[in-house]
């Protein structure tokens, strides 16, 4: 029935997620204006051929800010993802694979979802800012605080899907068949297990880039993260609300790509699950 | 302050033309004055709230009253009682009030000194919750030798006297009303604290707190010309903006009281061509303060501590080389529009004599200072380096647009003349936050530089300078509680700063506060910004309004008028 729109879905948000890609990669190359200039004799200016975007109250242009905090915002989402992902997936499989395990890993997830996340975060990066920023320098110390706070406290929903998979693969007669035959327990997880989970995995990727770009916006939103002149989507949207009333472009353009992003995230994991199921291919 | 200073010139102006005018009291009808907060009680010594203390001042007066600039100008006395005039005693215990003649309340009753007497008891009377008790400070008793002459003295020798019935915060209550309201009973005395009789050129004709107060001319005014207005109305309520809407925009309002607005905002609302916006400066300064010591994390505990010098900043020419590279015009300009003015004092009555070279950025004046100093480029990174170490700074303040603007513009002007900048801004609750456990407020001060507003009250400068003797540093013993975050210290400095305590006399504390603060910006502990003021409306046939940040923005009602045409 909504197999017919289902390719179009992912179509569509592969095609407008490479775009976000491509011109947050590139753009800050074909767009020659460095993010930080400022020109303060053109100060809240309003779209023109120099400036497409308008320039913000420091006359720094908005389309050069709006690309470059594309680039911290996305890699902060991959990263984090990848994070979150493979601390997931190792837990989920573990718990579902190792009986005594189990609840142990269990509970840890339970535990993990109840904390309040946001307090959470906001005490690891006070915590953690000063002896990170003096190993790594400003602003790589927060892109990894960021991550790998981001990563840490984002896996469980992950874990849990991946373990549901994993007792019903386990089930199945071929994995008794392997177990018989003495298979090792890695061998039935890389060949059998991580194979039949791989649909389940990818959402759950393409769930938490979209809640990591969320979550680096809120923190940023929140005067936190990154140092203030750092252009990132949710540092932009946030000087932007400041000026909602008179210049709303400032924060619909961050915010609009934030959302955009998000949903185009989304659409690819959907499809991408529906082309992994094997029921749908009926 | 160009601004200021010509308001006070039109009021004054106004003020000699009123009589050749032949304006007669009551001739101007009503003025309509928006206050979006709610006035919601008379009596200033049962509120904090500017709102209540202002309304409350077209009523009940002060012996004394601050103008726009700050000065004291005697109001219910002929003259203002000094050292040298014998007003105050030599041991300067005591000071001698001596009221005008024939001065009524608004019931026809004469003011004597036992009013006076009165009001400090009221203020002082165990359980009364007076919210102006900080005014009457070691006041031990207020003698009436006659019915005009009171003497207020001391438990100590006060060298700055005018606390008590001073400003409009202080004012004097009338005995006989507020007879029976002493002490807990205070704020029941319902009907007294909502129509207060006074001796201003009003009184209360309707008051429902929390949305208006209606006033009538009060008939026993003292000036018989005076007020043109035969009634006031103060609406209250609403928000900053609907308040500069109200006045700008539409002129359904005569004056709309304290608009908290971005700059742009409220230029173009002034474009309208109803009315104007006027501010009016008090103490406020925001201003860049300086570490003096080292807040490098590998030092543990003595971070940020005495025992360490910055390695930057302790050099004089680099803290020079900040400040030549500001533009304060500009910076005012950006953040703060009519509401600021650039700064290069601590002290607003200072402001006159001004360095002209301090509001002139000087950028090529400022790198061949570094380069004198020998902060030279040595490996070509675009940072200049002496002896190893690198001019980088860590400046921090707390998080708000405004300043988080000031911090980007200042960092690009540091870095054209080859100073990094790592900026850093803090929730401002944490930064303003005493808790002695967090890493990040202002007085740990884990930063080279950080950025804040600070102000004195409004009377007198010795406690705001004392701040910055070296008693005050915060350090790990006194749970880094203490007022001189930049950790200075110079006795030639702590010296003035006795002195000051013990000085009486108006004009040697005004020299000595301009030597105190000139030292501060000259050694470079503090880099004054921008001046911020308050900002009010009025509309343009609205005539002989003077704002002021010292003492009510209403104080002189009594002079405005409706200008014709």
């Amino acid at each position: 029935m909504t197999n017919a729109r289902r390719p179009l879905a992912l179509w569509f948000g592969a095609w407008l997620l490479g775009l976000i890609v491509l011109s947050t990669a590139l753009g800050p190359m074909l767009w020659g204006l460095p993010v930080d200039q400022m020109d303060l004799a053109a100060r809240n200016q309003g779209p023109s051929a120099a400036h497409p975007l308008g320039t913000d109250q420091l006359g720094r242009d908005l389309l050069a800010r709006v690309l470059a905090g594309g680039r911290i915002s996305l890699g902060v989402g991959a990263l984090a993802m990848l994070v979150s992902v493979a601390l997931g997936t190792a837990i989920g499989v573990l718990a579902g694979m190792v009986r005594w395990l189990d609840g142990p890993l269990m509970r840890l997830t339970d535990l993990f979802l109840s904390l309040p996340l946001l307090p959470l975060v906001l005490i690891a990066i006070t915590l953690f800012r000063a002896p990170l920023s003096a190993a790594f320098g400003p602003e790589t110390s927060i892109f990894v605080l960021v991550v790998t706070v981001i990563g840490a406290t984002s896996w469980m929903p992950t874990a849990r899907v991946v373990r549901g998979e994993v007792l019903s693969v386990m089930g199945r007669s071929y994995v008794m068949a392997a177990r018989s035959t003495g298979t090792r327990g890695v061998t039935i997880a890389t060949r059998h297990v991580l194979p039949n989970t791989r649909s389940a995995i990818i959402v759950s990727a393409t769930l938490s880039v979209a809640a990591a770009i969320i979550t680096e916006s809120t923190l940023s939103f929140l005067g936190l993260g990154f140092p203030p002149d750092f252009a990132t989507w949710g540092r932009l949207l946030f000087d932007g609300t400041a000026y909602l009333s008179d210049y709303p472009g400032r924060a619909l353009w961050p915010g609009a790509l934030i959302s955009l992003s998000v949903l185009a995230i989304v659409y690819v994991g959907d499809g991408l699950r529906d082309r992994g199921d094997p029921r749908n291919l009926r | 302050m160009t601004l200021s200073t010509t308001l006070t010139g039109m009021a004054l102006g106004t003020l000699m033309a009123l009589p050749l005018g032949a304006a007669e009291r009551g001739a101007d009808g009503e003025v309509r004055i928006l206050y979006w907060q709610s006035p919601t009680t008379l009596n200033p010594y049962l509120s904090g709230g500017i709102k209540d203390n202002d309304a409350a001042s077209l009523i009940l007066e002060p012996l004394v009253r601050y103008d726009p600039t700050g000065e004291m100008i005697p109001w219910l006395v002929d003259e203002l009682p000094t050292l040298e005039n014998g007003g105050v005693s030599a041991d300067q215990t005591r000071i001698t009030w001596r009221l005008k003649d024939g001065l009524r309340w608004s019931d026809g009753t004469a003011v004597t000194s036992a009013d006076l007497r009165f009001s400090w008891q009221y203020c002082t009377a165990e359980g009364g919750g007076c919210a102006q008790v900080a005014k009457f400070t070691d006041v031990v008793d207020v003698e009436t030798p006659d019915p005009r002459t009171a003497t207020v003295v001391f438990s100590k020798p006060k060298p700055f006297p005018y606390g008590p019935f001073v400003g409009a915060q202080a004012p004097i209550l009338q005995a006989a009303q507020f007879a029976d309201c002493l002490g807990t009973r205070a704020p029941t005395c319902t009907e007294a604290n909502f129509a207060p009789i006074g001796t201003g050129p009003y009184r209360v004709k309707e008051f429902r707190p929390g949305d208006v107060v209606v006033y009538e001319i009060n008939p026993e005014y003292r000036d018989p010309w005076k007020p043109s207005f035969a009634t006031v109305t103060i609406k209250g309520g609403g928000t900053a903006e609907g308040a500069a809407r109200a006045v700008l925009e539409t002129g359904e309002f005569d004056y709309a009281w304290n608009l908290q607005l971005s700059p742009d905002v409220l230029l173009r609302k002034q474009a309208r061509g109803k009315g104007k916006v006027i501010s009016a400066f008090g103490s406020l300064v925001e201003r860049i303060a300086v570490n003096f010591s080292d807040p490098d994390p590998n030092l543990g505990a003595a971070r940020s501590t005495a025992a360490h010098p910055n390695p930057v900043l302790s050099d004089a020419a680099v803290r020079r080389a900040l400040s030549m590279a500001l533009d304060r015009r500009l910076l005012s300009e950006i953040g703060y529009g009519p509401a600021g003015r650039p700064a290069c004092n601590l002290l607003p009555f200072a402001a006159g004599d001004t360095d002209p070279a301090c509001l002139q950025q000087d950028l090529e004046g400022a790198r061949a200072l570094l380069d004198q100093a020998g902060w030279v480029d040595s490996d070509g990174d675009g940072v200049r380096d002496k002896d190893g170490t690198k001019l980088r700074l860590v400046f921090q303040t707390s998080t708000n647009a405004v300043r988080q603007d000031f911090q980007a513009v200042i960092k690009e002007w540091w870095r054209q003349i080859g100073i990094e900048t790592e900026l850093r801004n803090i929730d401002a609750s944490v930064f303003f936050g005493t808790d002695p456990g967090s890493p990040d407020t202002m007085q740990r001060f884990y930063a080279d530089v950080q950025m804040f507003a600070g102000a004195y009250d409004g009377t007198d400068p010795e406690n705001y300078l004392a701040s910055w003797t070296c008693g005050k540093a915060p350090t790990p013993e006194n749970q880094w509680q203490g007022s001189n975050v930049s950790r200075w210290c110079d006795p030639a400095y702590d010296a003035m700063a006795a002195k000051m305590a013990v000085t009486g006399g108006i004009d040697a504390r005004t020299t000595l506060a301009k030597a105190m603060s000139d030292a501060l910006v000259e050694n470079g502990v503090v880099l004054p910004l921008v001046d911020r003021g308050r900002v009010s409306a009025l509309v343009h046939d609205l005539g002989g309004v003077a704002i002021n940040a010292w003492d009510s923005e209403l104080w002189n009602i009594a002079d405005w008028h409706r200008i014709k045409n």
